[in-house]
C-alpha cells in the first residue's frame, strides 16, 4: 500500500516533468491519456487496499521543508515580478510565520504517522483521481482547439499540463498529509498550480483575476499557518491525528477556526468567493477540475477533517451558518448572471457551503449529506464544464441567451448538459439525496436551515430556466444530427455522465460500504443509519424504485411524442394568428407587416441582484458572520451555547 | 397479503385522487359563478373538459410539450401514490420539484412569447412558494418528531393546534397552486389573460388534458397535506371546509397582481410568520 500512495503522489510531478519536456504537441498528448488512466487505476487500487498509515524516511521531510521555502519564494519571485502588493505582501507574513515556527519555536518532528489514508482521504481521492484522469483525457483536444480560437500557435501550451499533472499530484498529497507541515506544502502548492492555470491565456483580465486568485488563497494561507501554529502551541504537536483527539482548551477552538477559515478560503465561500468567479476566465478543463471538484473541494475536505475538532461546540454552530449564508448568497447572486460559466461558478461555491454547513451540524447524517454532495456534485459540476467547454469551442458562446436552441445544432453535449443540470435538480439522482439527507439533518436548526431553504428556490430558477432555455426549438421537426466533436471530448463526458447516472440509484446499496467508513473516520457513530440500507425502513430504499419509474416514464414520454404524426400536426406558435415563419425562424407579422422574429429573454432580475449594493452586502454581511464566528470561537471556547444540547 | 396492501393503497390513490381534484375544482366553479351571480358550469364540468380535451388531435410546436406534458402527469401522480403508500414528506418536496420543473422546461422549450413568459413566471411562483413549502414541512418535523407520514398522521393533538401559522403558509401555496386570484399571473382558468393561456399556451388537445390532470392530481395533493392537519374524518373536513372557503373568498374579493407584489407578500409575511411558529416551539415558549 505504501508504494502506492508514494506513487500517486510522486507519479504526476515526474510526469508534470516529462509533459513540459516533451517536444510536440501530440508527445503531450501522448503522455497525458495514459497519465490520467494510470491515476484513475491507482486511486481505485488505493480505494481496493482501505486505510493505512505510516511514515516515509524522514529524509522526505527534510527535502519537503525546503521545498517548502522554496515554494514560497518562487510564488514570492512571481509576485513581485507581477506587482501584486497583496499578494508579496501575504507571502512576506506567510514567510515570516514559517520562519518563527521553525526557528523560533522548534517543533519535534511528530512522533505519528506522516501520512494517514482514511476513509474521507479515500473517498476524495478516488474523485480527484477520476475525475482528473477524465479532465486530462478531454484537455488534449480541448486546449489545442482553444489556442487555435485564441489565435495563437506557439501559446503556452506546455504549461498548461505541467501546472494540471502537478496539481493532480499535489492535491493527492494534500489529501493524505497527516503532518500539518506538509499539508501545508501541497496546499500552497495548489495555490501555485491554480494561479498558472488561471493565467493561462495571458490576457489581461486572466492575469487580474489569477492574481486575485493568488492573493486570496495565499489569505488562507496565513490563516492555515496561524491556526497551526495556535494548534502546536496548545497540543504540543502538528499531526492532524493526535491534533484531533487532543481535548479543547485555551486557544485551540481559535486555531481550528483559523484552520477551518483556510479552508473557506480555498472553497471560495464568502465573503472570499470573488477569486472563483473570476477564474472562470480560464478554460475549461481548469475550471472542471480544480474550480469545481478538486482543489476547492480541498478545502471543504479540511473543515470536514476537523469536524471531530469542533463538534458541538459554537464553532461548529458557526460553520453551519457560514456555509448555509453562503448557500443562499450565491443562489441569489446567480440568478442575474448570463455566462453560464459564471452560473456554474456560483453553483459550485453554494453546493460547498453546503458540503460545510453539514460539517458545521456535526450529525452522523449530515456527513453522510456531505459524503453525497461532495461526490456528486464533483460528478456533476465537472460534467457541465466539460460540457460548456465543448459548446464554446464549437460555437466560442457561453451565454445563456446564445445557448438557447443549442439542442438542434449540438444534440449530443446539449443531452449530457441537461443530464448534469437536472442530476443537480431531481430525485433520484446523488446530490439531491444528499441534499435531502441535509435537511433532515438541519431540521432540528431554524436559524441556518431559513438560508438553505431559500437558497434552494434560487437554485431551482437557475438551473430550470437554463434547462429549459436549451431545449428550445423552432417549430417542427429537424433532422438531429450527431455533432462532429473529438472522440477524447465525447469520451470523458460520456463516461462522467455514465458514472453520475449509474451510481445515483446505487446509493442505498453502497451506502453501508462506502459511506459509513467515512462516517466513522469523521469521529461520528452511523447510528439510526445502518439501518437506510435496502433491508432498512423507507428511508433511502425509495430511490432505485423511484429512478425505475422515472426511467419508465421518460421512455414512455419519448414514445408518445415520437409517435406524433408529423403531417398536419406541427404549427407555428400562437401569436393570434399573425405568425410568419421566414428562412426557418419562427415569428410574427409586425407593424408594417414586416417579419419580425421571437424575443425572449429569461428573466434575470438585474435590477434586485445585479446592483453593487446587493454584492456589497454579500460580502459585508458574510465577512460580518465569519468574524462573529471567529471572535466566539476564542471567547466562548468549547462551552457551547445555552440552547444547544 | 402484505404486498398487496401497497398496491391498492396505490391503485386506490391513483383513481381517487383525480376525481377529488375535479370535484374540487368543479364546486370552485360553481360556487365562483354563484357569488357572481351567474349558474355557472356544472360541478362535473372539469370531468368533461378532460374527456373532451382527450378526444383532441394533437398539435403541437415541437416534440417538448408533448414529452414533458406525459412527464408532469406522471410527476404529479407520483406524488400522490407516495402520500397514499406513506414514507418521507421530504422526499415528496423532491418530486413535487420535479414536476414542476417537467411543466416550465416543456413550455420554455416552445418557441412562443407567451409560453416562455408564463413560464419564467411560473419558475417565479415556484420560487416564491417552496420555501414555504419547505418550512411547512419542517414545522410538521417539528411538531410530530419526524418527517414520516405515518408518524405525522398519528400525532396525539391535532397539528393544527400547536402550527395554526403552518396553516396560514400551506394556504398562501394552496392559493398558488390552485392559479387563484391574486397569484394567477403564470397562468389561468379564466379566458381573460394577458399571455393567453401562459405556460399553457402551447399545451394543446390530449397533452393539455395530461396537464390538466396533473394539475387535478395536484389539487388532490394538496388536500392531503391539509388533511395532515388534523387526521381524524371530522377534523380533516372541517380544515378542507374551511380553506376552500377562505380560497374561494380570497379569490373573488382580490385581483390578478404581479409576480413582484407576490414576491413581497408571500415572503416576507408568509416566510417570517412560519419561522416565528417554529421559533415558539423550538425555544419552548
Amino acid at each position: 500500500m505504501q508504494p502506492l500512495i508514494s506513487t500517486v503522489i510522486l507519479f504526476p510531478l515526474a510526469a508534470a516533468w516529462l509533459s513540459w519536456a516533451a517536444p510536440t504537441r501530440s508527445a503531450r498528448k501522448l503522455l497525458a491519456l495514459p497519465a490520467g488512466l494510470v491515476l484513475m487505476g491507482l486511486s481505485g487500487l488505493i480505494y481496493a487496499a482501505g486505510p493505512v498509515s505510516f511514515s516515509p524516511h524522514p529524509l522526505w521531510g527534510r527535502l519537503l521543508h525546503v521545498a517548502d521555502y522554496g515554494l514560497l519564494a518562487g510564488i514570492l519571485i512571481i509576485a513581485v515580478r507581477l506587482q501584486s502588493r497583496l499578494s508579496w505582501l501575504l507571502l512576506l507574513v506567510q514567510l515570516g510565520l514559517l520562519i518563527g515556527f521553525d526557528v523560533g519555536l522548534e517543533p519535534p518532528p511528530p512522533d505519528g504517522p506522516k501520512i494517514v489514508v482514511d476513509a474521507l482521504g479515500l473517498t476524495l481521492c478516488l474523485v480527484v483521481n477520476g475525475i482528473g484522469g477524465l479532465v486530462l483525457v478531454y484537455s488534449p483536444a480541448y486546449i489545442a482547439a482553444h489556442e487555435e480560437r485564441i489565435g495563437r500557435r506557439n501559446g503556452p501550451e506546455k504549461t498548461f499540463l505541467f501546472f494540471m499533472i502537478l496539481f493532480l499530484g499535489a492535491m493527492n498529497g494534500l489529501i493524505f498529509a497527516n503532518d500539518g507541515r506538509w499539508l501545508f506544502f501541497f496546499w500552497e502548492l495548489t495555490t501555485l498550480c491554480s494561479f498558472a492555470l488561471i493565467a493561462h491565456d495571458r490576457t489581461k483580465a486572466s492575469l487580474e483575476a489569477a492574481l486575485r486568485a493568488l492573493w486570496m488563497t495565499l489569505l488562507g494561507g496565513v490563516f492555515f499557518l496561524a491556526g497551526l501554529i495556535l494548534l502546536y502551541l496548545e497540543t504540543g504537536g502538528i499531526a492532524l491525528d493526535r491534533i484531533l483527539s487532543a481535548p479543547p482548551s485555551g486557544m485551540y477552538l481559535a486555531g481550528a477556526a483559523l484552520l477551518c477559515a483556510a479552508g473557506l478560503t480555498k472553497a471560495a465561500i464568502p465573503p472570499f468567493h470573488k477569486w472563483l468567479l473570476g477564474a472562470m476566465v480560464a478554460p475549461a478543463p481548469v475550471s472542471a477540475l480544480l474550480h469545481a471538484s478538486t482543489m476547492v473541494k480541498a478545502g471543504a475536505f479540511l473543515i470536514l477533517r476537523l469536524m471531530p475538532a469542533y463538534a458541538g461546540t459554537f464553532l461548529g454552530w458557526g460553520i453551519a451558518w457560514i456555509g448555509a449564508f453562503g448557500f443562499m448568497a450565491m443562489g441569489a447572486a446567480a440568478i442575474h448572471q448570463a455566462d453560464t460559466k459564471r452560473i456554474l461558478a456560483c453553483s459550485t461555491i453554494l453546493n460547498l457551503g453546503l458540503i460545510i454547513a453539514c460539517a458545521g451540524f456535526g450529525t452522523a447524517m449530515a456527513a453522510a449529506a456531505a459524503v453525497l454532495l461532495l461526490v456528486f456534485h464533483a460528478l456533476a459540476k465537472a460534467l457541465l464544464f466539460l460540457c460548456v467547454g465543448a459548446v464554446e469551442v464549437k460555437t466560442g458562446k457561453r451565454t445563456l441567451d446564445d445557448l438557447k436552441g443549442l439542442g438542434a445544432r449540438m444534440p449530443l453535449t446539449t443531452g449530457l448538459m441537461l443530464i448534469g443540470i437536472l442530476s443537480l435538480l431531481l430525485p433520484p439522482f446523488g446530490v439531491v439525496t444528499g441534499k435531502w439527507l441535509l435537511l433532515k439533518a438541519a431540521a432540528a436548526d431554524p436559524l441556518p436551515l431559513f438560508f438553505v431553504i431559500l437558497g434552494m428556490a434560487f437554485h431551482l430558477l437557475l438551473y430550470v430556466r437554463w434547462g429549459g432555455d436549451l431545449l428550445s426549438r423552432p417549430h417542427g421537426d429537424r433532422n438531429w444530427s450527431l455533432e462532429p466533436q473529438p472522440l477524447s471530448i465525447r469520451l470523458s463526458m460520456l463516461a462522467l455522465t455514465a458514472g453520475l447516472a449509474a451510481l445515483s440509484p446505487l446509493v442505498p446499496l453502497l451506502f453501508s460500504d462506502f459511506v459509513v467508513p467515512v462516517i466513522r473516520s469523521v469521529g461520528l457513530s452511523p447510528e439510526g443509519i445502518a439501518g437506510w440500507g435496502p433491508a432498512g425502513g423507507y428511508g433511502l430504499t425509495y430511490l432505485p424504485a423511484l429512478a425505475g419509474a422515472l426511467g419508465a416514464a421518460v421512455l414512455a414520454a419519448a414514445w408518445i411524442s415520437l409517435r406524433l404524426p408529423p403531417e398536419g400536426g406541427a404549427r407555428p406558435a400562437y401569436v393570434g394568428g399573425a405568425d410568419a415563419v421566414v428562412e426557418g425562424e419562427a415569428g410574427y407579422k409586425g407593424p408594417f407587416n414586416r417579419f419580425e422574429p421571437h424575443q425572449v429573454t429569461p428573466y434575470y432580475f438585474s435590477a434586485v441582484f445585479r446592483s453593487g449594493l446587493f454584492n456589497r452586502l454579500i460580502t459585508a454581511a458574510s465577512a460580518a458572520i465569519l468574524l462573529m464566528v471567529l471572535a466566539g470561537a476564542v471567547w466562548i471556547g468549547d462551552g457551547g451555547l445555552p440552547w444547544m444540547g | 397479503m402484505d404486498g398487496l396492501t401497497p398496491m391498492v393503497a396505490a391503485a386506490t390513490a391513483l383513481i381517487l385522487a383525480p376525481l377529488a381534484g375535479g370535484l374540487v375544482l368543479g364546486l370552485d366553479r360553481k360556487l365562483t359563478a354563484r357569488l357572481q351571480g351567474r349558474y355557472g358550469p356544472p360541478v362535473s364540468q372539469p370531468f368533461y373538459d378532460l374527456v373532451k380535451l382527450f378526444g383532441k388531435g394533437a398539435r403541437w410546436v415541437n416534440r417538448w410539450p408533448p414529452f414533458f406534458a406525459v412527464l408532469y402527469a406522471f410527476g404529479a401522480a407520483a406524488s400522490v401514490i407516495l402520500f397514499a403508500l406513506g414514507g418521507d414528506l421530504l422526499v415528496l418536496f423532491f418530486v413535487h420539484t420535479l414536476t414542476i420543473g417537467f411543466l416550465v422546461m416543456g413550455a420554455l422549450a416552445a418557441v412562443s412569447p407567451y409560453s416562455r413568459i408564463g413560464a419564467g413566471r411560473e419558475l417565479i411562483q415556484a420560487m416564491i412558494y417552496e420555501p414555504l413549502l419547505l418550512v411547512v414541512f419542517m414545522s410538521f418535523h417539528q411538531a410530530a418528531g419526524s418527517f414520516d407520514i405515518a408518524v405525522v398522521r398519528s400525532a396525539s393533538s391535532p397539528l393544527v393546534g400547536e402550527i395554526p401559522l403552518a396553516w396560514a403558509a400551506l394556504f398562501l401555496v394552496f392559493l398558488i397552486k390552485m392559479r387563484k386570484s391574486p397569484f394567477d399571473f403564470s397562468t389561468a382558468h379564466h379566458a381573460h389573460q394577458e399571455l393567453v393561456q401562459g405556460i399553457r399556451t402551447e399545451y394543446s388537445g390530449p397533452f393539455l388534458a395530461l396537464v390538466e390532470l396533473g394539475h387535478l392530481y395536484e389539487i388532490a395533493f394538496f388536500l392531503l397535506l391539509f388533511s395532515l392537519f388534523w387526521p381524524t374524518a371530522w377534523g380533516a373536513s372541517a380544515i378542507l371546509a374551511a380553506t376552500f372557503a377562505a380560497s374561494l373568498l380570497v379569490d373573488n374579493v382580490v385581483p390578478r397582481m404581479t409576480w413582484r407584489w407576490a414576491l413581497r407578500m408571500v415572503w416576507i409575511p408568509g416566510l417570517l410568520l412560519v419561522f416565528a411558529n417554529m421559533a415558539w416551539i423550538y425555544y419552548g415558549l
